[in-house]
């Protein structure tokens, strides 16, 4: 199971901002989603989850507001912003040129 | 728009803290239930399910921390945390404080007092168009590239009419003081003389009016004068319609055809400039005139001086005979260079000076920090075992130490502005500077930057080693003190023996110029000032005494003194020793091989040798009968008599005044003179330079003088100096006194220079001295305080008192022989190039390493026994049990 420190460095940023993309979403569902979709292959730990989203808004790529889950409970939902729309393409570009590359490297058969 | 975004949310953050903290712990206790709900629904017990989900969340209070972190909310919120916690750490050890801000104050003023000097004389720009294209035309000689920067008339007329290299080439010489007499004006004002183009050379135009024309500057042309813009405002009350006017300068008449603009600046202050005329006298063919040149803007200095070279060699192969002395070359030295002089070897040295002092007392407060730190280093163990970052204790060792720096700025920048005043009212030596010395933006910006450097570079070394500390290790050491992680001991000895070494350097450099001093008040002068009151009598150029009129003078004068009651005796002399030059071609008559250009002249009364206690050697002194009619006679002194007569006896041969090498100056000539008498050598323009060849003649015989000094043994009475200026406007009213002050004074302004680097280097030498005595005290006590359990284990195994006492001074002595050793070498290194400050003794002088030396070991002894002393009486048992 990886840890946080295993995601590669600044994919939880890309991560966090996909996640949120279609729709808002409080703390617990971003970490649910990515363990999901991951087939519980990544999974979020909140002593990163947390200071990201924090570091997120501060950098205005993402914005928060309060309001009520479906169970009528107040949670913090996470939104992307604009400029976080362009960040999330901009990092989706690098990440497909980066894993392409990776694989090229990884399954390239030096016999 | 997004940063202006981002501030807001980081103002926010900061102002309503208590509402995001209140989110944030919100946010993760809903966090904290969903995770609950969910293990309840996998099957968990309520309690099984609380605990399981605090564990998979992990520390609340770090993620809270982190998230703070992220808003950089704690950034801020950190730094005023620190300095407030900063101010109360330092306010509590107020010792420290005091310590480590007056030494800083002390170093940081210093070096900003001395900065200003040097960023006003050395750094800032001649206020001329262009600076860097004027050059001092100077003659180069072949000895030791000698450059001398004063002229012959026909050398520099030679020049401006063979070189192509310059745009405007000017000289200009002294006027002396003149009698400026417009309407109701009078006023002794002091002139310049100088050719066409002088300023347009430094590229200064007169406000009204314009600069000399050809003709004003030839013998019968108009006579013309420019004025200074003070001498116009004080003077003509900057009335614009002067141009034109005549005003009389010592009964002459000169016409007013300029005014400066006011921010005009020469080195040499003058009220006005005349033009300079040569009529091929002495002053003419004499080395006297300054050249100044403006280079063409499309040559560089190197491409100016190779033409300037050329025209040397057409100028050696027309005048071969005017070509003596090794002069080889024409040195064109940059002008702001060449009002330098020694005046930058002397500000560099001050500024090595306080250099060094602002690292002893860096030092010292590094090595005061490193032993704070070791006692804080429990409690830094502690915060780190919290959960402290290491980044956010080295933040808070930052600001502690940036507020002590800082605060040792400020009190340096208060010492500054009155050392600067002291510094700029002492210091002896002309300053060239074109503007106020004075502590303005530059220096303050240098003043913050030092205080900034010191505070940083001298609190980063004991911050990363304490940040590198070892929490398990020095977790462990809580209760007990054990010695000190031997890193930081290291360091600590590494700094305290830089402190010696470089108080030894400023000590030993201190001791060869306090010796040189020393050695400069041994020298003998060849008279006793002791007791002599001089004055002086300039004479106008209109009341310029020729022969019978001077002679008269001076015989009524001397009269009218020796009959004041007390006066024992009088006597008078164109220039004193040690009070300036006047030289001149003297030649042995029928020996042109026996010339000396520059021979000393004087003119004296029959008593004055007498009355400056100066030894008759051979043959006769004057009488009152070597008047104008009698033969013409002269003395010499023992140095000329070395020089030209070797073995022979000199009285009855004969010499001639302004002759040289039978070639014969028309305004100096005299006649042959008989040498009848030998007296002793008496110091000469200069105390560190020996006696030079002099010749003395009866002032009766003189042809005219522009001014005489006098000395007058008398004893001390209140009402002389009244007398003797009574008695002077008795015999001629308009004749003015000036300079009336015991002779002794003015001797001691001959060694001023010397004085101030002495006794400033003392000065400095001596506090880097307790600076250091105080670094080796508190490095010993220190670690005696760290070693007190091993001590006391020592003791109880059988150790005596001597053991332990001779065990710590140890210590303390070996860091201070290495300390002393490096400080010798690295001050025989520098001294050699100051050997032009030195007199009398040799930059490796033995005497000054000794005492130097046994100085700093009785110094570092002290130190490090009074806290050897209280280790040796430490009790085993109280030491062993003290955890």
């Amino acid at each position: 199971m990886g840890k946080p420190s295993d995601l590669v460095q600044g994919t939880l940023d890309l991560l966090i901002l996909k996640t949120i993309s279609l729709e808002p979403k409080h703390g617990w569902a971003i970490a649910k989603r990515i363990q999901q979709i991951s087939n519980e292959e990544l999974q979020v730990q909140q002593g990163s989850l947390y200071p990201a989203l924090h570091r997120l808004e501060q950098q205005g790529w993402i914005k928060a507001h309060w309001a009520e889950t479906e169970a009528g409970r107040n949670a913090k939902l996470y939104s992307l912003t604009r400029a976080g729309r362009t960040q999330m393409e901009k990092e989706l570009a690098n990440w497909d040129r980066l894993s392409t590359a990776i694989n090229l490297v990884v399954q390239t058969n030096e016999a | 728009m997004r940063w202006a975004d981002k501030l807001l949310l980081r103002v926010r953050s900061l102002f309503r803290r208590k509402r995001i903290d209140h989110e944030l712990d919100d946010e993760l206790r809903f966090h904290l239930e969903q995770q609950i709900e969910e293990n309840l629904a996998a099957g968990m017990m309520i309690e099984q399910a609380r605990y399981a989900a605090r564990r998979t969340i992990g520390g609340l209070a770090q993620i809270q921390e982190e998230c703070r972190d992220m808003r950089r909310v704690n950034l801020i919120q950190n730094i005023l945390q620190d300095l407030h916690y900063a101010t109360r750490m330092l306010r509590k050890s107020s010792g420290f404080t005091t310590v480590a801000v007056l030494s800083l104050a002390l170093g940081i003023g210093a070096n900003t007092a001395v900065f200003s000097v040097i960023h006003a004389v050395l750094l800032r720009a001649l206020p001329y168009p262009d600076p860097g294209r004027l050059v001092r035309v100077s003659r180069q000689y072949a000895h030791e590239g000698a450059v001398i920067g004063y002229l012959s008339v026909p050398q520099m007329e030679f020049w401006k009419e063979n070189s192509r290299a310059f745009e405007a080439l000017a000289g200009c010489r002294g006027g002396g003081a003149r009698n400026l007499v417009s309407g109701a004006v009078r006023e002794w004002i002091g002139t310049m003389v100088v050719t066409t183009d002088f300023f347009r050379a430094l590229g200064v135009s007169p406000v009204i009016g314009r600069e000399f024309r050809a003709e004003e500057t030839r013998l019968g042309g108009p006579q013309a004068i420019v004025l200074s813009d003070g001498l116009w405002r004080r003077q003509f009350g900057a009335d614009p319609t002067v141009l034109g006017r005549m005003v009389k300068l010592d009964g002459e008449s000169y016409t007013l055809v300029g005014v400066l603009p006011a921010g005009f600046w020469f080195p040499e202050k003058r009220d006005a400039f005349l033009p300079l005329r040569p009529n091929g006298g002495v002053g003419d063919t004499g080395m006297n005139t300054q050249v100044i040149a403006r280079i063409k803007p499309e040559l560089n200095l190197r491409q100016a001086q190779a033409e300037m070279a050329a025209v040397f060699e057409s100028y050696r192969r027309r005048y071969p005979d005017q070509v003596t002395g090794g002069e080889r070359g024409v040195a064109l030295v940059p002008y702001q260079d060449s009002l330098l002089g020694n005046v930058r070897l002397n500000l560099l040295f001050l500024f090595g000076a306080v250099g060094v002092l602002l690292l002893i007392a860096c030092s010292n407060l590094a090595s005061l920090l490193l032993a704070r730190l070791s006692a804080r280093q429990k409690e830094i163990a502690l915060r780190l075992a919290l959960g402290c970052s290491r980044g956010r204790l080295l933040g808070q060792f930052l600001v502690e130490n940036l507020l002590v720096s800082l605060m040792g700025g400020l009190a340096g920048l208060l010492a500054a502005f009155w050392l600067l005043q002291a510094f700029v009212a002492l210091m002896p030596f002309e300053l060239p500077a074109s503007a106020p010395i004075r502590l303005d933006l530059p220096v303050l910006i240098f003043t913050l930057a030092i205080a900034v450097g010191t505070g940083l570079a001298f609190s980063l070394l004991p911050v990363l080693s304490s940040v590198r500390l070892d929490i398990q290790a020095a977790l462990k050491a809580v209760g007990r003190s054990t010695t000190a992680g031997p890193a930081r001991q290291r360091a600590r000895s590494i700094l305290v023996t830089g402190e010696v070494a470089l108080s030894a350097a400023l000590l030993m450099v201190a001791g060869l110029l306090m010796q040189s001093l020393y050695r400069m008040h041994q020298e003998r002068l060849g008279f006793t000032p002791q007791g002599l009151i001089m004055f002086d009598t300039p004479f106008a150029a209109d009341g310029h005494r020729g022969d019978t009129e001077l002679a008269s003078f001076v015989r009524t004068l001397s009269e009218r003194i020796q009959s004041l009651p007390g006066v024992q005796s009088v006597a008078a002399i164109n220039v004193l020793p040690l009070d300036g030059q006047n030289n001149i071609p003297v030649q042995r008559a029928g020996h042109p091989e026996q010339s000396i250009g520059g021979m000393e002249y004087r003119m004296i009364t029959p008593s004055y040798f007498e009355t400056m206690s100066i030894p008759l050697r051979r043959g006769r002194l004057f009488t009152a009968d070597d008047g104008g009619a009698a033969p013409s006679v002269a003395l010499v002194n023992e140095t000329l008599v070395r020089r030209w007569w070797p073995q022979a006896h000199p009285i009855g041969n004969r010499i001639v005044v302004g002759r040289f090498e039978e070639r014969e100056f028309p305004d100096i000539i005299e006649p042959p003179r008989e040498i009848v008498g030998v007296v002793a050598d008496t110091k000469g323009p200069e105390l560190k330079a020996p006696a030079r060849p002099t010749v003395y003649i009866p002032v009766a015989q003189a042809r005219g003088s522009d001014g005489l000094s006098w000395v007058v043994r008398a004893g001390l009475s209140a009402g002389l100096a009244q007398q003797l200026r009574r008695a002077v406007a008795d015999i001629d009213s308009t004749q003015r006194v000036i300079r009336m002050q015991p002779l002794t004074e003015m001797v001691a302004s001959a060694t001023a220079d010397s004085r101030f680097d002495a006794w400033l280097l003392a000065i400095f030498a001596g506090v880097a001295l307790a600076l250091s005595a105080i670094g080796i005290y508190g490095m010993v006590s220190f670690s005696v305080a760290q070693r007190r359990h091993e001590i006391g284990t020592r003791m109880a195994l059988g150790a005596s008192r001597g053991d332990v006492l001779r065990m710590v001074v140890r210590q303390g002595v070996t860091l201070l022989t290495i300390g002393l050793a490096l400080g010798i070498a690295g001050a025989l290194a520098v001294a050699r190039s100051l050997a032009s400050l030195l007199y009398g003794v040799r930059s490796s002088d033995p005497a000054s390493i000794l005492a130097v030396s046994l100085l700093l070991l009785g110094v570092g002894l002290v130190a490090s026994y009074l806290p050897a002393r209280r280790a040796s009486r430490v009790d085993p048992m109280v030491a062993l049990r003290y955890e």
